[in-house]
């Protein structure tokens, strides 16, 4: 039943499963241009998420957590990678399966290896979601999280979202058998691998994260962020607002990595941030059903 | 005989929470069982548990087919006034039969004592099994504890995971029916990997064996559990033997079908890491049992469980060292990062980290504990140097890497940390014994220094958390309060510590009363001692008394003053119930309850005259009850409460005689004075150790 030929690169692996997911009736959009800490962030998750539009789609998205950087130390831990995710509303019947013969399309055999679906309750304090569902695991490895949305943005969500996500670095490494993410081979040519692009990416940001990244003006970005997205919020203007969530979402997590907020700080800091997404979400509800949930036509005609 | 099948019902779910599980499959087989009694249907039970991660399914033997039939009667009006003269039937006739949805002619006749009157009699036949049976189900499946209902895709229905087929047989037959938006049917899948097409079952018999040999699933429980048992000990047994927790057995079985364990490794490197950071690798990150050695030592290895059985084994077992030595990595970057900074470091530290917002920080319920234990301390006795310094260090580890990753491991760390720092011993082991009792039938904390800091720990959190009325409700207890109480109550019984309860409440609320987190709640002693209690109760229950033992013992001396006490008392009743004078004492103290609440007010303050004294009896029973007031004492200082309640049975003879020639209400007032104030010593004297009217002897 498995015929696919195996990815031998980084880059192989994404055009596997980006193929496979067009074939399954997903657009394949593309990176948000702006940092985020996962492809949770994406509006293409988050907002899409939102009321009753239906929504198909898969892209990579690369992801940053300051507070993960270990100057390119850790052979599985960096303060930026990849994920990939996959995005179906509503979440259909048989989407275990399509999951699973998404990674059967790398040339994994089920039969040979150990995957299993772990429980795995996903909640996000700062975007007001949580959704139920498992952590993958691979021979023991966590290689992907599969989440059906229930909440987001504090709105039920009807109907539910499944959300696939894939820790691209880590599947590769299984693939090719590599002890450190760096030694990931990411094209054969040139021959270029995974440290070869990351490695100083890693020493130089780990660096920002920790030592050099300007706590009064980071303090000053959040507050700015907030005041402008209450703005914008006042002007009926959701995805601009959203926009500046995420930069506050950044600078915050910044200010984690530089250790410049207190445990009890650090509470208000994400009450602040969940009290304007769930403000964004509920105008972009509103926003779409004054357009009358045109991709809702859309789909019946 | 009726007829009788078995029944199969299989939900066909997505990967369902391991850690419910059982408890789902259990109450489901409960509540379809509840159904058919309800119903009026038989069957028989077994304790067969049945779910796999994908199933939860449900088989009862022997079920009848169909619900007894039920003999509708009635009787009409008479027959002299149904009919006229000519027999044609009058409005009565005609309404009676109507009622009865039949015709006059079809009604029969029946003579009673007031004449004969119109008669009619049906019998409806019962249900079928097959009518009933998926409005049970459904009800069971409304009754299932659920820990998060999920919805999926667009369906209205929530169920724990999405559901993908409903299994529902009775003998050989399809019950038909809509459970879950599911139709009903005799087909279902087989494990994941293996059987991609649907399975046919013939017949409930049929089930489990078909899963087996065809489908790639144990579906029995019990059974796929002694099979990963078995493996892990076979896998081991050149090299040791697994340690294998319940709990975790119970959810690795939760998460197979087809189970195989398999034995891997890690390098020697990592044994230097403690034995508890290694475990906790193993069996939280990673659900592997650990391998310890005939000296119960760990070693390298470690079991994983698949849920396939491959060609070749050393592909999953090789992906599993990899992701354990990666997990073991951390660890000790963890554990040599900690290792650099001494405990004390951590104090300052604590001052960022809030414990409850109108508690403060873990800096401020620090500076209470140092205050609290030293308290403590001098209550019991105790040097407080160590346990200042103890109190002084207890949060510390809660800041250190290790603990942020494992907080399980709080006070374990706490231990090995303040060894390394060169702590007094004393101070390191109570660091550990601070959170002990862990759960409700753990160790205690042995040193004087842990005990003090345990109770120190528990009754600061009861306070504060009842002071800011974070008081649980229900199945509400999100700081664990209860298991707190309970653990209160057993460090000061079981190590038999002497405290005032109520003092000890009292000190902790001033100590909050002139920090900087004043308590706003100013009788918390009353609710937070009806808490304890509460949980009293539950130990008294768990160690082998009764309830109404219980309550006798808690109706003598106060309760609160000293625990260990009381236990000294529920031990004496305990024992004075087993003798054959008790249930006459019991009886008598409940009569003499009774006249004394009637006539309280005047006698209390009189004490027994002897020349007023008449009958002999009433003599007698003055004479022995002087006596056993002076004898009482001696047993008082000796807290030897058994002895002083085998001593009072003595009295139950006098006590009889008594009751059975004296009449206590005489007209003389003098009289009847004076044999209340006798009944009030009498009473008093059981008092010492408790109220004995409360006793239930022979009663059951």
């Amino acid at each position: 039943m498995f015929t696919s030929k195996k990815p031998q690169t980084f880059q192989d692996m994404i055009l596997a499963l980006q193929a496979y997911w067009a074939k399954q009736g997903c657009m394949i959009t593309q990176p948000l241009d702006m940092p985020v800490g996962a492809g949770t962030f994406h509006p293409s998750t988050f907002l899409r998420a939102i009321g009753p539009e239906p929504w198909r789609t898969a892209f990579v998205q690369p992801c940053r957590r300051p507070t993960d950087g270990r100057y390119g130390d850790n052979p599985n831990r960096t303060q930026h990678y990849y994920q990939f995710q996959v995005i179906l509303k509503p979440s259909p019947e048989d989407i275990q399966k399509l999951y699973l013969n998404s990674i059967t399309a790398l040339s994994i055999d089920p039969k040979q290896c150990d995957i299993r679906f772990m429980e795995d309750n996903w909640e996000s304090p700062t975007l007001g979601a949580w959704g139920l569902g498992w952590e993958v695991w691979l021979d023991g490895m966590e290689i992907s999280q599969f989440t059906y949305f229930q909440q987001v943005g504090g709105l039920d969500c009807k109907p539910v979202t499944g959300e696939l996500t894939y820790g691209l670095e880590r599947i590769a490494m299984y693939l090719q058998n590599a002890d450190s993410m760096f030694d990931i081979l990411w094209s054969h040519t040139p021959r270029v691998t995974y440290g070869d692009i990351f490695k100083q990416n890693e020493i130089e940001m780990s660096a920002y994260n920790f030592e050099y990244a300007d706590v009064n003006a980071l303090l000053k970005q959040f507050d700015n962020s907030e005041a402008q997205c209450k703005t914008l919020l006042e002007n009926k203007l959701p995805l601009p607002a959203y926009e500046m969530i995420l930069n506050a979402s950044h600078a915050f997590n910044l200010l984690d990595a530089r250790h410049a907020i207190s445990a009890t700080e650090r509470q208000q800091y994400m009450l602040r941030i969940r009290t304007l997404a769930k403000a964004v979400a509920e105008q972009y509800y509103a926003s779409r059903e004054t357009l009358g949930f045109p991709l809702l036509k859309k789909d019946e005609a | 005989m009726t007829k009788k099948a078995n029944l199969l019902l299989e939900i066909l779910t997505e990967e369902l929470p391991p850690k419910n599980l059982t408890r789902l499959a259990m109450s489901l087989k409960e509540s379809i069982a509840e159904g058919l009694k309800t119903s009026g249907f038989e069957y028989e039970l077994d304790d067969v548990l049945l779910a796999t991660p994908r199933r939860l399914a449900v088989i009862l033997n022997n079920v009848t087919a169909k619900q007894p039939d039920q003999v509708i009667e009635r009787k009409g009006p008479l027959t002299s006034i149904a009919f006229f003269p000519d027999g044609a039937p009058k409005p009565q006739a005609t309404g009676f039969a109507k009622s009865c949805d039949v015709s006059v002619e079809q009604l029969e006749r029946l003579d009673t004592p007031k004449g004969e009157c119109l008669y009619f009699k049906k019998t409806e036949s019962g249900k079928s099994i097959f009518d009933c049976l998926p409005d049970i189900v459904t009800e069971a499946i409304k009754k299932l504890p659920i820990k998060k209902q999920m919805r999926w895709g667009d369906h209205d229905i929530t169920f724990e995971r999405p559901v993908h087929g409903i299994m529902l047989m009775y003998g050989r037959k399809i019950v038909p029916g809509i459970i879950l938006e599911k139709t009903t049917s005799n087909k279902t899948q087989g494990h994941r990997f293996y059987n991609l097409s649907p399975i046919t079952i013939s017949s409930p018999k049929a089930y489990v064996k078909t899963l087996k040999k065809y489908a790639h699933v144990f579906v029995d429980f019990n059974e796929r559990k002694n099979i990963i048992r078995t493996q892990a000990i076979h896998a081991t047994q050149r090299i040791g033997s697994p340690v294998i927790s319940d709990a975790l057995l119970d959810e690795v079985t939760a998460s197979t079908e087809w189970p195989l364990a398999l034995l891997a490794n890690f390098s020697n490197d990592f044994l230097s890491l403690p034995k508890e950071v290694l475990i906790a690798s193993m069996e939280k990150h990673q659900r592997c049992f650990p391998v310890v050695d005939q000296y119960n030592q760990l070693l390298p290895h470690f079991i994983t469980t698949a849920n396939i059985k491959p060609y070749r084994t050393k592909y999953i077992i090789r992906g599993n060292e990899r992701v354990m030595r990666a997990r073991l990595s951390d660890a000790k970057f963890f554990y040599e990062t900690d290792l650099k900074h001494p405990l004390n470091m951590y104090v300052e530290q604590l001052g960022h980290v809030v414990f409850q917002k109108q508690l403060g920080t873990l800096l401020n319920k620090t500076q209470r504990l140092q205050k609290l234990s030293s308290y403590i301390a001098k209550q019991l006795k105790i040097k407080t140097t160590d346990i200042e310094r103890a109190a002084l260090l207890s949060k510390t580890d809660l800041m250190t890497s290790m603990v942020g990753e494992f907080p399980e491991l709080q006070g374990i760390m706490g231990e090995y940390y303040a060894q390394n720092d060169n702590e007094p011993e004393t101070v390191a082991i109570a660091l550990k014994e601070q959170y002990m009792p862990r759960f409700s039938t753990d160790d205690l904390p042995k040193t004087e220094t842990g005990q003090t800091l345990a109770i120190a720990d528990r009754i600061d959190t009861l306070v504060g958390m009842f002071g800011i009325n974070q008081i649980p409700t229900g199945t509400k207890d999100p700081f664990a309060l209860r298991r707190a109480a309970f653990g209160l109550i057993r460090i000061m019984i079981e190590n038999e510590l002497h405290l005032n309860l109520n003092e000890l409440i009292k000190e902790t609320y001033n100590i909050y009363k002139h920090s900087d987190h004043p308590l706003p709640k100013e009788h918390l002693g009353v609710t937070l001692g009806a808490f304890i209690l509460d949980r009293l109760a539950t130990w008294s229950q768990q160690n082998g008394f009764t309830l109404d033992q219980h309550n006798a013992t808690l109706g003598g001396p106060i309760w609160h003053e000293d625990l260990v006490l009381f236990h000294a008392r529920l031990k004496a009743v305990q024992h004075f119930a087993t003798l054959p004078e008790a249930e006459s004492l019991a009886a008598a103290n409940k009569r003499v309850k009774n006249i004394l609440i009637k006539n309280e007010a005047d006698i209390l303050k009189h004490a027994f005259k002897m020349d007023l004294l008449k009958e002999s009896a009433e003599i007698q029973l003055a004479r022995d009850i002087s006596k056993k007031i002076e004898a009482a004492d001696a047993f008082e200082k000796n807290r030897d409460y058994t002895g002083l309640l085998i001593d009072l049975a003595k009295l139950r003879d006098p006590v009889d005689r008594f009751f059975e020639t004296v009449m206590v209400m005489d007209e003389d007032p003098k009289l009847q004075q004076n044999r209340l104030a006798l009944l009030v010593k009498l009473r008093e004297l059981f008092l010492k150790v408790a109220d004995i009217s409360l006793l239930q002897i022979g009663a059951s």
